[in-house]
């Protein structure tokens, strides 16, 4: 009995000193990795992780569609809010982008399962964010205005007043979003005629 | 009516059963005196009978065991005696006490040629039995000692500096066309009209399809410098 006590302490010490050596040899690399990426794909160059970022961006779109054939909106819901969390590389122009297209979309579905409050904050939060005028952006500022009619309509009857407000409100954000691509078709143009 | 009293009665010249009775009792005691077991199950007459008769041979003549009950006894008793000195059996005292009535004495210690077999069988009994005893000791100390070995020629880790990473680049730079940077979607997507609200994953698809046929013009052209892709 006490030979497999010792035979048991054997193993383990041996087990330990190996599983030691080769997590210092899986560090390594993982650095040589990284660098690699660093060196051979600079600045703004399409990367690997740019990719599948995008992927997972289309393939969770894709979830929300057939759960939205399925009729279940609360889990094409939170396929949606999944893009959001996506990690994108620092720097990628093409984040911003999906992401308040996402959130578009995202509003609209709320808004159509009569949260509106909720989806008022998906919006908001989407275009305060922003750091570029962008037709997503444009469009975003769109389905704020949408949502804001709809709440509108909503409590028309009870509250007049805080519907004209709110028929205010969703004027300006589609004018927001009138002005975003007026300033884009304008540069569009321009670059043209260059 | 007994036995007893059947024989003595009976005077007159023995029957074939008596006879065949006689000679089956003494095989018995003859086996008996080669150290055979008695039967499990015997008459008590027949016990006794038995008891007697082993006295009466025992007191008239010398009893010789058989041969190979004689080599078994003294291979026996050798063993003894040497597992008792290897083992820390008590030594002899002074007075020889032990030394004289142990078998070793039958024996010269320290003469090769006058072992018996059953020393050499003893010896290498002994010999596995120590090995077996170190093997554990032995690879718990090889196994710590790797390990710490291990630990300690384990490479330091170290920022590599720029040349160093340079080195260890695989693939070749190229010139960046625009098709092969990250860049905003809006010249791809255009104006997104009410009627194109809910089309998000159509446009998730093709800025997907623009921006993987990039990535693969970049990919082809690092594995290939000087080609374009078709």
């Amino acid at each position: 009995m006490r030979r497999i006590h010792w035979m048991i302490l054997a193993g383990v010490l041996a087990a330990a000193g190996v599983s030691s050596s080769c997590a210092t040899d899986d560090r390594d690399g993982e650095e040589k990795k990284g660098r690699v990426t660093e060196i051979t794909q600079p600045g703004d160059a399409l990367s690997e992780e740019l990719m599948l970022a995008l992927s997972m961006a289309k393939n969770l779109h894709h979830k929300a569609d057939v759960y939205l054939a399925e009729m279940k909106s609360d889990e094409a819901a939170k396929a949606l809010e999944a893009i959001l969390e996506i990690r994108f590389p620092e720097g990628a122009p093409e984040r911003e982008d999906v992401t308040l297209d996402a959130r578009a979309r995202l509003a609209r579905l709320l808004a159509s399962q009569g949260k509106l409050d909720q989806a008022l904050t998906v919006a908001d939060v989407g275009i305060k964010a922003a750091k570029r005028r962008s037709f997503f952006l444009a469009n975003l500022h769109a389905v704020r205005g949408e949502i804001l009619e709809g709440r509108a309509v909503q409590i028309e009857d009870k509250q007049p007043d805080e519907a004209k407000t709110l028929r205010r409100d969703a004027i300006k954000s589609l004018d927001e979003a009138i002005q975003i691509e007026k300033v884009l078709l304008d540069q569009r143009y321009q670059e043209r005629s260059r | 009516m007994s036995k007893r009293d059947d024989f003595e009665k009976d005077d007159g010249p023995a029957t074939p059963g008596e006879q065949a009775r006689a000679e089956a009792f003494g095989r018995l005691v003859d086996g008996l005196l080669a150290g055979d077991a008695l039967p499990p199950a015997m008459d008590s007459e027949d016990r006794a009978l038995v008891e007697a008769a082993t006295v009466v041979m025992a007191s008239s003549r010398a009893i010789e065991p058989a041969p190979e009950r004689t080599r078994r006894l003294v291979d026996q008793a050798l063993e003894a005696a040497i597992l008792r000195r290897s083992g820390g059996a008590p030594q002899a005292t002074d007075s020889g006490e032990h030394r004289a009535e142990s078998p070793m004495t039958l024996l010269p210690p320290e003469d090769p040629n006058e072992r018996s077999v059953t020393d050499v069988t003893t010896r290498r009994r002994r010999r596995s039995d120590q090995v077996a005893r170190v093997l554990p000791w032995a690879v718990a100390s090889l196994a710590a000692a790797a390990a710490i070995i291990l630990f300690i020629v384990r490479p330091p880790q170290k920022e590599r500096t720029a040349d160093e990473t340079a080195e260890v680049a695989p693939r070749a730079e190229v010139p960046l066309d625009v098709i092969n940077t990250s860049r905003p979607a809006d010249p791809l997507v255009g104006r997104i009209g009410k009627a194109d609200r809910g089309k998000a994953t159509e446009r998730i698809d093709l800025l997907y399809a623009d921006r993987m046929a990039g990535y693969r013009d970049l990919e082809f052209r690092r594995a290939l410098p000087g080609e374009r892709a078709p």
